[in-house]
């Protein structure tokens, strides 16, 4: 996987991540490329490099984790994070790391279209490496 | 699933525009193509734009009021986009699950039949023509 290797040694340049997330985000960029070979990962590589994750205020981030594109940051929510598929909440974040620009990502470039754009990042982030909560739940 | 309405409303987007134009819309930070493609498929411009806002109101407001305007969304979206080509597939993609209507996630979603009532209708209207 040579095309990759850049995009491993960006991820590997990150001093704020540890060795078993690094070894995530390759594992979820890696499936990623596999079924979406030409998109661009540039913006991915350049972000990854500097990306920090840190703890949200559960008052702000609602959502179990959320990528801020202008900080670089990915905040968690320590409660929500722990009762869903952590596989499938990282790979809608790395699918936001992929698309973000400015102060938003994928098709949200009118800040009005975020509903639609979470749920086409889902539907993305469900073919790639499933949902095993929703599996639980049915 | 906990952005159940937003996946519901992306398939069925899906459906009308091509999930090509979709993707190209997500990838290339650009919702002109989505826009453009609905607004195609359509034949009043601003009822595609007010669709779309409707699905921002329904995610901004459900975090709120846990109240979802699936059903109705579902519905209106159908009786705008749903012909005799994509009905089968739109009909795939909406959500009628009787636990849902008449259980607990009843106040939630109180309009969730109307979706299915619409693409029924429509069924009937092409199987007239065809017939």
């Amino acid at each position: 996987m040579n095309e990759l290797n850049f995009t491993y040694e960006s991820i590997d340049s990150n001093e704020f991540l540890s060795a078993d997330l690094k070894e995530n985000f390759k594992e979820l960029i890696t499936v990623f490329h596999q079924l979406f070979s030409k998109v661009d990962l540039s913006n991915f590589n350049e972000r990854i490099k500097r990306l920090r994750i840190k703890k949200g205020s559960k008052f702000f981030i609602t959502s179990d984790c959320e990528y801020n594109p202008r900080e670089n940051i990915l905040y968690i929510n320590e409660d929500k994070i722990k009762m869903v598929d952590a596989k499938h909440s990282l790979m809608m974040s790395v699918l936001s790391i992929i698309t973000a620009k400015d102060n938003f990502y994928g098709f949200n470039d009118t800040g009005t279209l975020e509903g639609l754009n979470k749920g086409l990042t889902e539907l993305i982030a469900n073919f790639l490496v499933g949902n095993e909560v929703d599996l639980d739940e049915e | 699933m906990k952005n159940k309405d937003e996946l519901v409303m992306a398939n069925l987007v899906g459906s009308v525009v091509g999930i090509d134009t979709l993707l190209n819309s997500y990838f290339n930070n650009d919702s002109s193509y989505v826009l453009r493609a609905l607004m195609e498929n359509t034949a009043d411009m601003e009822d595609s734009k007010k669709m779309l806002e409707e699905i921002e109101y329904n995610y901004q407001m459900r975090s709120k009021t846990k109240k979802s305007n699936l059903g109705t969304m579902q519905a209106k979206f159908i009786k705008m986009y749903g012909n005799i080509e994509n009905i089968e597939e739109l009909t795939n993609h909406i959500i009628t699950n009787e636990n849902m209507i008449k259980g607990k996630e009843e106040i939630e979603y109180p309009a969730l039949k109307e979706g299915l009532i619409e693409a029924e209708f429509i069924y009937e209207n092409v199987n007239k023509v065809a017939s």
